[in-house]
């Protein structure tokens, strides 16, 4: 018995034994016992971005390419840099590689291209500005369509497509709101007939968007129940998948019936573009990388990865998506009123990526993102994880996903690059966790107020703001002299009659218009707190003779106002275009009822841009307007964003100072990504020379270094403060707490987390 | 000169005797071996290293001597969180240990009859009474917002007697709830406890208590209690250790910062961690578990003292 039991122990420490072994690297000294022999790269392959060549500047690309029966790729665009916008038709030998363009005259003969589709055989279905269908053939010829008839009444073209059979697929909008026979026409171009409607299955058309213009008339934005189309064929033929607002994708035959291919096949349709792939794959196209899944399938596949590539940028919109023959991605990116096409192919004969930067912040960052494909194209060989904390489903809190990140950084396991957005700077500074980045930062390329922030005493840089905005404030010129306090703002809310707190946007008479348009408590405090916030923090706790200014504030307009009685929101109000320059601007309630509708006599929000200057007022310019720091108990206050720290401890420091390097470079600090403006002066002549012209002809005179020069504080809100501030407002708006318990209120929130830190 | 004894033969040299390795011993050690290796990777090294890094500042690499001891025995929050522990152990423990204790002494009463064996009656007792420490963390929180919340069920019965409603979360009260949940959650535990002790007590200790004509509460105090003291320690220690896991619920439903009444040092710790204030966080640590070491060590003796 005892010697079984030897047996067995043997046995199990010799399979221990094994199994141990392989956890050991592999690898070592050859027999020989010569030097180890280097391993060579094996080719993997990896996907290539590259922009086309050879498609001229100014050129709106309105479809994606498609594939001739010849194998050459064809595509149409508007040369918006010339006068008549002619059409030019572009050719591709090598899938989309580079271009050859030519001038049609399409325009002069037919109108200006607005969008179009193409068969193998050459012949183009394109439809004009004025909704006019054209059909163009290879010899040159160009035919009307009418579809009047097929119609029975005028109508917006807005998607077309042709079939395999050569059959045009068209999804009208009616205008006007009459009902149309159907969503989809299924339209023989050599007949001129309609074939077949297809009705597909809801509760009716669905208008995108209504709106009242300036004669009072309501005019309907159309849409429609489809979001977007995709021609294919099976054994029965030619049919159209199309998918719904709701992300299902379904079909539409010939003969007139649908049905449901796959029920939520996207979670977000209004994101994505769809094609056929080279090999009948359904592929579609998003910010977050290309797909494919094929037909009958019903596993998702993510081809591309879109961190590192234009795709995965803000400041680009996915216009379209085709595919080239050889199986690469043909995508149209729009930016800025410019259109350019990527093409992305998977290169056999590059390794994949031999080193790892991981890249760590709370919320996706856009201008992140940007770097990230700055740093990828200096550094092909090192691949980029971008690790977003806060996941769209997920139910942790800011606290769990730092306090993850902590205990990653103290095993010394971290990602090499943090993204501080929403973090205890001051901690992180202070813990010894974070490298110095002066060595990656020029810090002379940087604005004064910046380095006079960020630069220690020392010299050295813990932590640097690659993104700034500033609040602002407008008004007619003159009218905002002297207000530099809250209670000039106090004083000037009740020169005015009160906001009305129903949800509108039809102007109001100059007699009836109130001062600023707070429309909830919520930003009433933040307007409140954004200016104000150093002044409140001191060491160990709250300034109460400056918190008791601020509630007094807060209660003064919210009273005037009646906030307590404004009704429950569930929308927020507010716009976004490119009003006063080239970049778009986001304007919240307090702009909108300011510069768009005429109901506030003032207007605040926070400028993301210098385009910003351009629009300070009604009338959409900056004519006769006037901008101030917004008043507080604060001065010069700006928020600095995109908070860039590098981990003390990263396994590849000199990729991570790279990182930082390119996230402060010309090219990404002067692209627009929405989430502010560039921290460094090159970047910020970028933006200048971006807008200037069109902020100079809505009206501006200057005035944007001046405001510049004011700043030197920096304010990064904090939560609990702004959380605990709103909650006592609300109480002492309401009348439920007096303006001493207000404070004291906030100021017992908060004791234990001062207490805390002393 | 060298004596001869003739009496005595002559002997080789002395030869140590050796001592032949005890193979019970050797197999008791690498049964062993495992699991200090394991507590000694994560447990007491990671202590060693708290204990280094309370001396250093922030970065670990500049000894500050006491001076993040000081700094936490001055911090107002650690005092507040120290004090409130400490209510909050002496009161639940002691609370814990005499409910459960009654708990016991009645279950044992109903649960056996004359001739020893059990009843149906006591074996649903006593696994009822065990039910609450199966509720898992989060449903109880659930509970304690349906009862406790200013529109919760108390509250509303409160307002139907034209009581006016308390702020139970919001105010000194979150304390006296965060007691009765711990007492409420532990006393099935520690009855089960209680009982086994109350077994090992010998009946024939009883019977001659009874021939003596020892009343009910003569026979409580002078044979169940002593002999219950080793049962009292054990139960002791894994209560006070219990008592920390109460911290689950607080954060639950008050987040990092509860009611003052109901902040913990585990609130602190946790906060501190979350501001990478690893000076102070490791100082605090050491010291907690001085205490807790101690106390711990004086449950030791009593237990001792009752064997």
């Amino acid at each position: 018995m005892r010697e079984s039991f030897k047996l067995i122990s043997a046995l199990l420490a010799g399979a221990m034994a094994c199994s141990l072994t392989a956890c050991a690297p592999s690898g070592g000294a050859p027999a020989s016992g010569g030097s180890t022999a280097q391993t060579s790269a094996v080719s993997q392959g990896r996907w290539v971005e590259q922009q086309a060549q050879g498609i001229p500047q100014g050129v709106y690309l309105s479809a994606p390419p498609i594939a001739l029966a010849d194998g050459t790729l064809v595509l149409y665009g508007r040369d918006e840099t010339a006068q008549a916008a002619p059409t030019l038709r572009m050719t591709s030998a090598d899938n989309g590689a580079t271009w050859k363009s030519e001038q049609t005259d399409w325009s002069e003969r037919a109108g200006i291209l607005a969008t179009w589709a193409a068969r193998p055989d050459g012949t183009v279905a394109f439809i004009t500005t004025e909704s006019a269908l054209w059909l163009a053939k290879p010899d040159g010829s160009l035919t009307q369509l009418d579809l009047s008839t097929a119609v029975g009444g005028s109508c917006v073209l807005n998607q077309m497509c042709f079939l395999p059979d050569g059959t045009l697929a068209i999804v009208p909008t009616s205008e006007g709101g009459d009902a149309l026979p159907g969503n989809i026409l299924f339209y023989d171009v050599e007949a001129q007939t309609a074939k077949a409607w297809v009705q597909v299955p809801s509760d009716g058309q669905n208008w995108g968007g209504a709106g009242v213009n300036r004669d009072g008339e309501t005019v309907y934005f159309g849409s429609n129940d489809i979001v977007g189309i995709l021609p294919a064929e099976d054994e029965n033929g030619a049919f159209l998948y199309y998918f719904s607002y709701d992300g299902d994708l379904c079909r539409a035959d010939l003969d007139g019936t649908t049905r449901t291919v796959q029920a939520g096949f996207f979670s977000d349709p209004y994101t994505i573009k769809i094609a056929m792939g080279a090999d009948n794959a359904i592929c579609y196209a998003d910010s977050t990388g290309i797909y494919r899944q094929a037909q009958g399938g019903g596993l998702t596949e993510q081809v591309l990865d879109s961190t590192g590539t234009a795709l995965s940028l803000q400041s680009n919109y996915i216009a379209d998506l085709g595919c080239a023959p050889d199986g690469s991605y043909l995508v149209v990116v729009n930016s800025q009123n410019t259109s350019r096409l990527y093409r992305y192919a998977f290169d056999t004969s590059l390794s994949a990526p031999s080193e790892t930067l991981n890249v760590w912040s709370l919320e996706d960052n856009a201008t992140v993102r940007a770097a990230i494909q700055a740093f990828t194209q200096e550094n092909p060989d090192c691949a980029v994880e971008y690790e977003i904390a806060r996941q769209q489903d997920s139910t942790l809190t800011n606290e769990d996903l730092l306090r993850t990140l902590n205990t990653e950084l103290l095993a010394g396991d971290g990602p090499d690059v943090l993204i501080l957005d929403g973090a205890d700077l001051d901690a992180f500074a202070d813990s010894g966790l974070l490298t110095d980045l002066s060595g990656a930062v020029n810090t002379d390329a940087l604005y004064d107020f910046v380095t006079e922030d960020y630069v220690r005493e020392d010299g050295s840089v813990p932590v640097l703001p690659a993104r700034f905005s500033v609040p602002l404030m407008h008004g007619m010129s003159g009218t905002l002299d002297g207000v530099s306090t809250l209670d000039d703002v106090a004083a000037l809310v009740k020169q005015y009659p009160p906001r009305p707190g129903e949800l509108s946007w039809a102007p109001l008479e100059e007699s009836q218009r109130y001062a600023l348009g707070f429309d909830s408590v919520d930003s009433l405090v933040r307007f409140a707190l954004q200016a104000s916030q150093p002044a409140l923090l001191e060491a160990g706790g709250l300034n109460a003779e400056n918190l008791r200014s601020l509630l007094d504030f807060v209660q003064t307009v919210g009273s005037y106002y009646g906030m307590a009685n404004y009704p429950e929101a569930d929308t927020a109000a507010g716009a976004a275009g490119n009003f006063g320059g080239v970049d778009t601007v986001s304007w919240d309630a307090g702009m909108g009822e300011y510069a768009q509708t005429s109901r506030a006599v003032f207007g605040y929000g926070t400028m993301t841009t210098p385009a910003w200057l351009g629009a300070t007022g009604p009338g959409l310019n900056a004519v006769n307007h006037q901008t101030i720091l917004q008043p507080g108990l604060s001065r010069g206050v700006y928020l600095p964003g995109c908070m860039t720290a590098v981990s003390a401890d990263s396994d590849q420091p000199e990729l991570a100072l790279a990182f930082v390097s390119a996230l402060l470079s010309d090219p990404v600090q002067g692209g627009y990504q929405y989430d502010g403006m560039p921290v460094t002066r090159a970047g910020m002549q970028a933006f200048m020379d971006r807008n200037l012209e069109v902020m100079q002809e809505n009206g501006y005179t200057g005035g944007f270094e001046e405001l510049l020069d004011q700043l030197d504080t920096p304010v990064v809100l904090d939560d609990a403060l702004l959380n605990s501030l709103t909650d006592h407002s609300t109480a002492l708006i309401a009348g439920s707490e007096t303006l001493d318990q207000a404070v004291a209120n906030v100021e017992s929130d908060l004791a234990l987390r001062f207490a805390e830190q002393g | 000169m060298r004596r001869y004894h003739p009496e005595r033969p002559a002997l080789p040299p002395h030869r140590q005797k050796r001592r032949r390795p005890d193979p019970e011993a050797r197999a008791a050690f690498l049964f062993l071996l495992p699991s200090v290796a394991g507590t000694a990777l994560f447990v007491l090294l990671p202590f060693a290293e708290t204990v280094r890094r309370s001396f250093f500042d922030a970065p670990g690499r500049r000894f500050v001597g006491l001076e993040n001891y000081r700094s936490v025995l001055q911090n107002s929050a650690f005092q507040l969180a120290a004090k409130n522990t400490a209510r909050f152990l002496c009161t639940c423990v002691p609370a814990l240990l005499l409910i459960s204790l009654l708990l016991a002494l009645g279950v044992r009463a109903v649960a056996r009859r004359r001739d020893g064996s059990s009843t149906r009656r006591g074996r649903v007792l006593r696994t009822s009474y065990l039910l609450p420490m199966a509720i898992p963390v989060a449903s109880i929180v659930i509970l304690w917002q349906a009862l406790f919340a200013k529109n919760g069920l108390i509250n509303g019965a409160l307002t139907a007697l034209g009581v006016p409603p308390v702020d139970f979360m919001g105010t000194g009260a979150a304390f006296w709830v965060l007691v009765a949940t711990y007492v409420w959650k532990n006393a099935g535990y520690n009855m089960i406890l209680w009982l086994a002790g109350l077994d090992g007590i010998p009946a024939d200790l009883y019977e001659a208590a009874a021939v003596d004509g020892a009343n009910a509460w003569q026979k409580f105090w002078h044979i169940t209690l002593p002999n219950l003291l080793p049962t009292l320690a054990l139960v002791g220690v894994l209560s006070l250790l219990n008592s920390f896991k109460a911290f689950r619920e607080a954060f639950l439903v008050g987040g990092n910062y509860p009611h003052q009444s109901m902040y913990l040092l585990q609130h602190l710790f946790n906060n501190w961690f979350l501001t990478l204030d690893l000076p102070r966080l490791t100082a605090a640590a050491v010291l907690m578990a001085l205490a807790v070491s101690g106390l711990i060590l004086a449950l030791q003796r009593l237990w001792n003292r009752g064997e």
